[in-house]
């Protein structure tokens, strides 16, 4: 119970560290955690080879995403100002709200762990607002990752099978790669 | 030998190989058409599963293919499916050559066409939306053009493409017991919404559009519409299968209204945009959005007239686009086209390119004479007789159409102002002649419809409990 709290309570500062901050590196960690949060849920229900999969597939997703943002850093200016993140925050904070008040009706709908729901909807949702508030492709990108990472959380307590584990592996490398190849082309055009 | 390794496994991995030799682009091309060809012809000789003893020569190929505890199943009725799949790459990855048009559908295209028909052979079906979602990464690599340096389109494209991924899992968990089994009124009514909002975001119904004409128009020509040809043509195969596939859905009259009404939306708005539009390539997308509603109303009308048109509107579809990329194609070797008035007196200078172009557009709105005049005149009629609002909107949206298209017919006779060197169309006489064999093909098939279309209506065969 204790420990179902902590994580719930977690993944919503998880959430935090990915909308808030401009910082990519802040953001890149969120998502890193996002990938340890669904192993610890998913290892609950799932053998560790196959749970250790969607770890390890998250994980050399963000070092892909890292690496081009490494090799491409240019000096942005800042866009938007404290307010937009105070913005952003608030949506956080009633997207939480949200998920809390809707999440027993969704629990009887989908028969799962309350936490694995918890955090697979405050993920879900976040990475919704991720790409919805930002059009730059990195965070697009970040958005959609987080999306498909509280997606599999749920969809992992629901169905189980290594043809699922196997394609969610490939989708998140391949949305990794294209969004490398596609941040590495755009920014280094906007260098030159 | 399985029929899902020789048409799936062997294509992707023929594509990957490839990689390593594009930069002998031209032999690499030669190669993918040349493969492609051959996959399509060698369906007329196999046969997926037991043999007629009455047949007469035929190879026998097993109908399914076990990848990671799960199967791939291709059946014998398929086999028009996956010719349609291999035959639009061939003569894509043909023009290609023709025109020594870089691009990455050599030979990306393979593996795009092989993970569409892998989400379409996946049993249990529900996993077909996974691999759709690595099909539209893998077309979003294809249509990302490094040159103009936007991916606005790509990007919402996978967004829209990622969105109802989740709601097509969840739809197929929900109704994983129920393809045999009823379900009750409230799960029905749960597992369509489900199911509706899945394949609202994945066929770009309204206000989930915005990808297509984008992707039109970031796009390089060939590949922009090689992915509007093949990906919507993939979901809407993969929706047969579910109507064909939950005796419950099939029978639940709410689906076919809901498709009418989504048709009739994709028409009219596409119509209206189009109409409006001053960006040549921006239109095109416009127009595949417009054709979806066509292909929405034809099923949604829920006959056998219906089912039969839609297989039938399939054919100019995919000419139009063909025609239209092999004209832009042509032309673009000159300079590059972007506004319709870029097209300004565009007969004197490319004569069968601009006849090729007219005669695309004018297929997609039935004119007599082109491809689409059959299954068009065959819409009006169907849904005339289910109801004439049904009708006189997609009467309406065609004749909206047709104004913008008289508008373009005008700016390409546009006489030229100056006196002007006479052209020869000997100047690129392989590429001129590819284009009036397509434009011959074009007419023959709207003069002699049955010559073409009654081979297309083969595709309900995959879904014998929709025509009935």
């Amino acid at each position: 119970m204790i420990i179902n709290s902590l994580l719930i309570f977690f993944s919503l500062v998880v959430t935090a560290a990915i909308l808030v901050p401009r910082d990519w590196r802040w953001t890149l960690f969120g998502l890193a955690m996002t990938y340890l949060f669904g192993f610890i849920l998913i290892v609950q229900i799932w053998p560790l080879p196959l749970a250790a999969v969607k770890l390890l597939t998250g994980l050399i997703g963000v070092i892909l995403l890292s690496t081009t943002k490494m090799n491409t850093e240019v000096q942005e200016e800042p866009i938007g100002s404290i307010s937009s993140r105070i913005f952003i925050l608030l949506l956080a904070i009633l997207s939480w709200i949200i998920v809390l008040a809707t999440i027993s009706r969704l629990n009887a709908w989908l028969p799962i762990e309350y936490t694995n729901l918890f955090i697979g909807m405050v993920f879900l949702i976040c990475g919704i607002i991720k790409f919805s508030t930002d059009q730059r492709i990195f965070n697009v990108i970040v958005g959609l990752l987080t999306l498909l990472s509280g997606f599999d959380i749920i969809y992992s307590s629901l169905e189980g099978s290594a043809l699922v584990t196997a394609l969610y592996a490939l989708i998140v490398i391949s949305i990794c790669i294209l969004g490398s190849y596609l941040e590495g082309i755009f920014s280094g055009e906007g260098e030159e | 030998m399985s029929a899902p390794l020789v048409w799936i496994i062997l294509p992707f991995f023929a594509s990957i190989v490839l990689i390593f030799f594009r930069k002998n682009y031209q032999m690499v091309a030669l190669i993918q058409t040349a493969f492609c060809f051959f996959l399509v012809l060698l369906l007329l000789v196999v046969h997926f599963g037991d043999i007629d003893s009455t047949q007469g020569l035929s190879i026998k190929l097993t109908t399914t293919f076990n990848l990671l505890g799960r199967t791939l199943e291709f059946k014998n009725s398929d086999k028009f499916v996956i010719g349609i799949f291999y035959s639009i790459l061939a003569i894509w990855s043909a023009a290609l050559f023709i025109y020594n048009k870089h691009s990455k559908i050599i030979p990306l295209g393979l593996a795009l066409s092989s993970l569409l028909l892998a989400a379409i052979a996946v049993d249990p079906f529900l996993y077909s939306a996974l691999l759709i979602e690595v099909a539209v990464i893998i077309g979003s690599m294809i249509a990302v053009d490094l040159t103009t340096g936007k991916s606005k389109g790509i990007i919402r494209a996978l967004v829209f493409f990622t969105l109802g991924m989740p709601f097509i899992l969840l739809a197929g968990w929900y109704l994983a017991g129920g393809e045999t089994s009823p379900v009750n009124d409230t799960q029905l009514v749960q597992a369509t919404v489900l199911l509706g909002f899945g394949f609202v975001f994945w066929l770009g119904i309204f206000p989930f559009h915005s990808w297509i004409p984008l992707i039109a128009e970031e796009s390089e020509i060939p590949d922009g519409l090689y992915i509007l040809a093949i990906l919507p043509f993939a979901i809407f195969i993969i929706l047969l299968k579910y109507l064909n596939g939950f005796v419950w859905l099939r029978d639940y009259d709410l689906v076919y209204q809901a498709l009418l009404l989504f048709g009739l939306v994709l028409t009219f708005s596409g119509a209206i945009w189009a109409t409006f539009q001053t960006r040549i390539k921006k239109l095109v997308g416009y127009l595949t959005i417009t054709y979806s509603g066509f292909l929405l109303i034809a099923l949604g009308l829920n006959s056998n007239q219906g089912f039969q048109i839609f297989s039938e509107l399939l054919l100019p579809r995919f000419l139009s686009l063909y025609l239209l990329m092999i004209s832009f194609l042509a032309i673009e070797k000159k300079g590059a086209i972007e506004q319709i008035s870029d097209l300004d007196s565009l007969f004197y200078r490319f004569p069968i390119a601009s006849i090729s172009i007219l005669m695309a557009l004018f297929s997609v709105t039935g004119m007599p004479l082109t491809v689409g005049f059959l299954p068009v005149q065959s819409l009006y009629q169907e849904s005339a007789r289910n109801s004439t609002l049904i009708a006189g909107l997609v009467i309406g949206s065609n004749a909206l159409l047709s104004i913008s298209f008289l508008r373009i017919f005008v700016v390409i006779m546009q006489p030229l102002a100056d006196e002007f060197d006479a052209v020869s169309i000997l100047d690129d006489l392989k590429e001129n002649k590819f284009l009036a064999a397509i434009i011959v093909i074009v007419i023959l098939a709207g003069i002699i419809p049955n010559l073409f279309f009654p081979s297309f209506n083969q595709i309900l065969s995959s879904f014998e409990f929709l025509a009935r």
